[in-house]
């Protein structure tokens, strides 16, 4: 018996201290094998191809209601973000190597320019000579322009008090060295000078009639521009609220007597709503991005002339589009279609789509779609897109609630480069 | 008178005539041994004249003195029945025959007190009054009357009854006897163990009681062993034959120190004997050691060569040593061990320790083990009273083990976690289709996994750490040992009603 218990605990302690061993080697060699270093991920983070910036510290409760690129400083780039709630300018700055900051841009829009809040489709705009960015939003003392350039806003106007539906864009006016917004409200549009009207001056304004029925009041709903050549002047594109896409002159800028009739018009088919947008491409070739209600349109029109505006391709139906803008890389230039409602695995979360522009117009389908990779719901990814140019190229960004993507890197769907590796260092 | 004097012929011729045992014919043997199986049957039977002559001729065959005892047990018996005075006088000469045949002989004390008595006895019968008729213990009538009385009627006379110095002896029995004969003779006879040295030569004679293995062993020789459970009563003949093994050596083994205990070859084994030793021995190398407690230990290898008689004479240097006394409560389960050896197999212990400075250790299963270095000084007793304490439960090292295993495992899991979602990532960025952003929570989800499996690693890690020391740990209160030391001295003593060598004690 005595041997046996001996036996028995000699046992026992032999297996105690073998397990001991056992699990001090298995906890070592897990702990090799699947020991993490978490700065990996970082590292992960820092390698992909889509940087995501969340909002800064900044008031709005709604951040990232509508993006524009903005004026650069040298190499890199910058985005002007727009918050809602409490209305914000900001910008959001891109070292050579992708990395976000936010310099110290924040400007109060109620304390500016008394702008107590911004709607879901704010104009901005963006000078195609030099970046410089144009906010034009109703105030409580009437609708404001805003200027910013070189990261700060500058001087307002005031056009009276009718909300700026008819959208805005920038123009080659006769008579003005440098682009200046043209912006439009109800039938009319407003001549606007930067940074202020010479003095002595009053607002230019024109009326903006159909010739074939010069009585019946128009609903502007986008504007745009067509480079007349060789002239260094643009005509101006008007996309009505019926449909019907016109071209005036481009001194419509300066005024007009009574009012001013189209040269050339065409029924686009799509009766545009407000935020419905004309994207120039070139001189005389524009992509109209319409929506209205969930349809939306893509379509590009040329306009050689003054008096004479066509379709060019059947252009592309895209539901619940919201925005657009015009990307132009080495692979072709593209529709970066902004569809903030879109349905992604099943969730509401926004989806941007990229149409290619080719020299018969537009594809009907993308040729890319961006989303976040974990999608959610309510995420209005999409619901601000821009070509932003970035280390002398452009690159995608997208503003979501609360989010800024910038896609420094692209591939089609196809598998090939949209565009390549943006960031320099890598 | 006259067959008195044809016994003291008889003796005399039996002693002139007796040869040498050694010298005898087996069947001479055997016809002793006849001859006592009958005479001891008379005996039984009261015919002691008859067994007395059995037992002269089993003497006349082989001269084994116990059988001239046993003549004169016969004669003792016959006289203390008729308290015959020609009787008393053979047992006399009979036991005086013995005496002389076996000078050694262990009862001789008793035999020769025996003798007294019964010359008493004869000189007490030959004053008293003479009996009214005498008759021999056989039963033989009385020859005449008494002449005193002629009308009397004829009674047949009672002997008188011995007198209470022979009563006090008692009845005497006749003895068995062993005898150990070898062929060869003067082989070394060796008693249940070799380490209590020679017992006797062969041949041998005399009583033993018990049962004993005897050992008959002589140079060149084969062993023979044998267990012996001889009949007190019977005449036991143990005949070894020896067969020659001339392949064997010869090994004599003394030392200065006589009783020092005998190692061949292999010490675990036990002591083979004690000094002085001579047996065979295989040929080839041997290694010896012979130790006595309180000598220094003596070795010596030896190559032995078949047929030939080597010797190792140890000279054993004695050292100062002090006792050591091991107890304590639950002693007897635990095994005490000075200097990496085995001192006593179970306690309490007490042995002698040369002098110096000793690691005791005492070990229990299921007790701390206990271990101390202590001096032990000449001619001291250290007693240490040691008190084991139980082995901790180890159940706080099993729960610290069981909890290590458990975050190893989480950590495991967790570090899979992280690595898939490193991989996912990894591929969905390579892959370049709505590659994964900056701020794509997997990439915080899969860095809180890193982190979380590290610091589980950690945690399991030093939880292991701990298990480990759990284990080794000291746990509870040691055990310990109440040390005394003691002088010892002996020195004789002598009181009232006692001598002896007596030992003080002082602490």
């Amino acid at each position: 018996m005595r041997t046996m218990r001996t036996t028995m605990r000699t046992t026992m302690r032999t297996t105690m201290r073998t397990t001991m061993r056992t699990t001090i080697w298995l906890v070592a060699t897990a702990s090799l094998a699947v020991g993490c270093k978490w700065t990996d991920f970082d590292d992960l983070a820092s390698e992909t191809w889509v940087d995501s910036t969340e909002k800064p510290e900044v008031k709005s409760s709604d951040y990232g209601i509508a993006i524009q690129r903005s004026s650069r400083m040298g190499d890199g780039g910058r985005l002007v973000v727009l918050g809602a709630g409490t209305a914000t300018y900001s910008e959001l700055a891109y070292n050579t190597e992708g990395e976000a900051s936010f310099p110290p841009t924040e400007v109060s829009l109620q304390a500016k320019a008394n702008v107590p809040n911004i709607g879901n489709s704010p104009i901005l705009i963006a000078d195609p000579s030099n970046d410089n960015t144009s906010l034009i939003v109703p105030s409580d003392n009437g609708v404001v322009i805003l200027f910013g350039a070189q990261g700060m806003l500058t001087p307002y106007q005031l056009f009276g008090v009718t909300a700026p539906d008819g959208g805005a864009t920038y123009m080659v006016a006769p008579s003005q060295a440098a682009p200046q917004p043209l912006v439009a409200i109800g039938d009319t549009v407003y001549g606007a000078v930067l940074p202020s009207l010479p003095a002595g001056t009053s607002q230019p304004t024109c009326k903006l009639v159909d010739s074939a029925s010069p009585t019946t009041k128009l609903s502007i709903k986008a504007l745009g521009v067509v480079r007349n050549s060789p002239a260094t002047t643009d005509d101006v594109l008007m996309w009505e609220a019926s449909g019907k896409l016109y071209r005036y002159p481009g001194s419509v800028f300066n005024g007009c007597a009574t009012q001013q009739a189209q040269t050339a018009v065409v029924d686009t088919g799509f009766m545009p709503d407000t935020g419905s947008q004309i994207l120039s491409i070139d001189g005389g070739t524009v992509v109209l991005q319409g929506h209205r209600g969930d349809n939306g349109v893509l379509r590009v029109f040329t306009s050689p002339s003054a008096a004479m505006i066509a379709p060019l391709g059947d252009g592309a139906m895209v539901a619940k589009l919201r925005t657009a803008a015009i990307l132009d890389v080495q692979s072709g230039r593209y529709v970066i279609a902004g569809i903030p409602t879109a349905l992604v695995e099943g969730k509401t979360a926004g989806q941007v789509q990229l149409f290619k522009i080719g020299a018969t117009g537009l594809g009907t389908l993308p040729v890319a779609t961006f989303n976040d990779a974990q999608p959610d719901n309510n995420q209005s990814f999409g619901r601000g897109v821009a070509a932003m140019p970035f280390n002398g190229s452009q690159v995608v960004a997208v503003a979501a609630d609360n989010e800024v993507f910038v896609y420094f890197r692209a591939n089609l769907a196809d598998g090939t480069a949209l565009y390549g590796e943006t960031r320099r260092g890598r | 008178m006259q067959s008195r004097a044809v016994f003291v012929v008889w003796m005399a011729i039996c002693a002139l005539a007796a040869p040498h045992a050694d010298a005898q014919p087996v069947d001479a043997l055997k016809k002793a041994q006849t001859a006592f199986d009958q005479a001891q049957l008379d005996y039984l039977q009261g015919k002691y004249d008859e067994a007395a002559r059995g037992f002269q001729d089993a003497y006349a065959a082989r001269d084994f003195p116990q059988f001239l005892y046993n003549v004169g047990a016969s004669f003792h018996m016959k006289g203390k029945k008729a308290s015959d005075i020609e009787s008393y006088q053979k047992a006399v000469e009979a036991y005086r025959s013995y005496l002389k045949a076996d000078p050694k002989a262990s009862d001789t004390a008793k035999v020769q007190k025996t003798i007294g008595v019964l010359e008493g006895e004869i000189k007490r019968l030959k004053d008293g009054p003479a009996p009214p008729a005498t008759g021999t213990a056989t039963g033989t009538p009385p020859a005449t009357g008494t002449a005193t009385d002629p009308k009397t009627p004829h009674v047949a006379a009672q002997p008188p009854a011995p007198s209470q110095e022979v009563k006090d002896l008692g009845d005497v029995k006749v003895r068995g006897l062993v005898v150990i004969e070898s062929e060869p003779s003067n082989a070394a006879i060796y008693l249940d163990d070799k380490r209590k040295g020679p017992f006797a030569q062969t041949p041998w004679s005399g009583t033993l009681e018990g049962e004993h293995r005897v050992i008959i062993e002589k140079r060149g020789y084969t062993v023979i062993e044998k267990v012996v459970a001889a009949d007190p009563s019977k005449l036991f003949v143990f005949a070894a034959g020896l067969s020659q093994q001339s392949f064997l050596g010869w090994i004599e083994i003394s030392s200065n120190v006589p009783g020092a205990d005998i190692f061949i070859d292999d010490k675990a084994a036990g002591a083979v004997g004690r000094t002085p030793l001579s047996q065979n021995i295989k040929p080839g190398k041997h290694t010896f050691w012979i130790s006595a407690e309180g000598y220094n230990e003596y070795k010596e290898e030896l190559e032995i060569v078949p047929n030939n008689t080597h010797a190792v004479k140890a000279t054993l240097k004695g050292s100062p040593v002090g006792k050591l006394n091991v107890t304590g409560l639950g002693i007897e389960d635990a095994t005490i061990i000075v200097d990496g050896k085995q001192l006593c197999e179970r306690g309490p212990c007490l042995k002698g320790v040369q002098q110096g400075e000793h690691t005791i250790t005492v070990r229990r299963p299921g007790y701390k083990t206990y271990s101390k270095r202590i001096l032990i000084q000449a001619k001291t007793e250290t007693q240490v009273r040691i008190t084991l304490a139980p082995t901790a439960s180890r159940s706080d090292a099993i729960v610290a083990g069981i909890l290590a295993a458990g975050f190893g495992g989480g950590g495991v899991f967790l570090g899979l976690q992280a690595k898939k979602l490193k991989e996912d990532l990894q591929k969905e960025i390579d892959a370049g289709l709505l590659p994964p952003d900056s701020n794509d929570p997997r990439f915080t989800r899969g860095k809180i996994f890193a982190i979380a499996a590290d610091a589980t690693f950690a945690i399991a890690g030093i939880t292991a750490l701990t298990a480990i020391y759990y284990t080794f740990r000291e746990k509870g209160a040691p055990s310990t040992g109440l040390i005394d030391v003691r002088a010892l001295a002996l020195r004789p003593e002598i009181g009232p009603g006692y001598a002896g060598i007596g030992m003080g004690v002082s602490w």
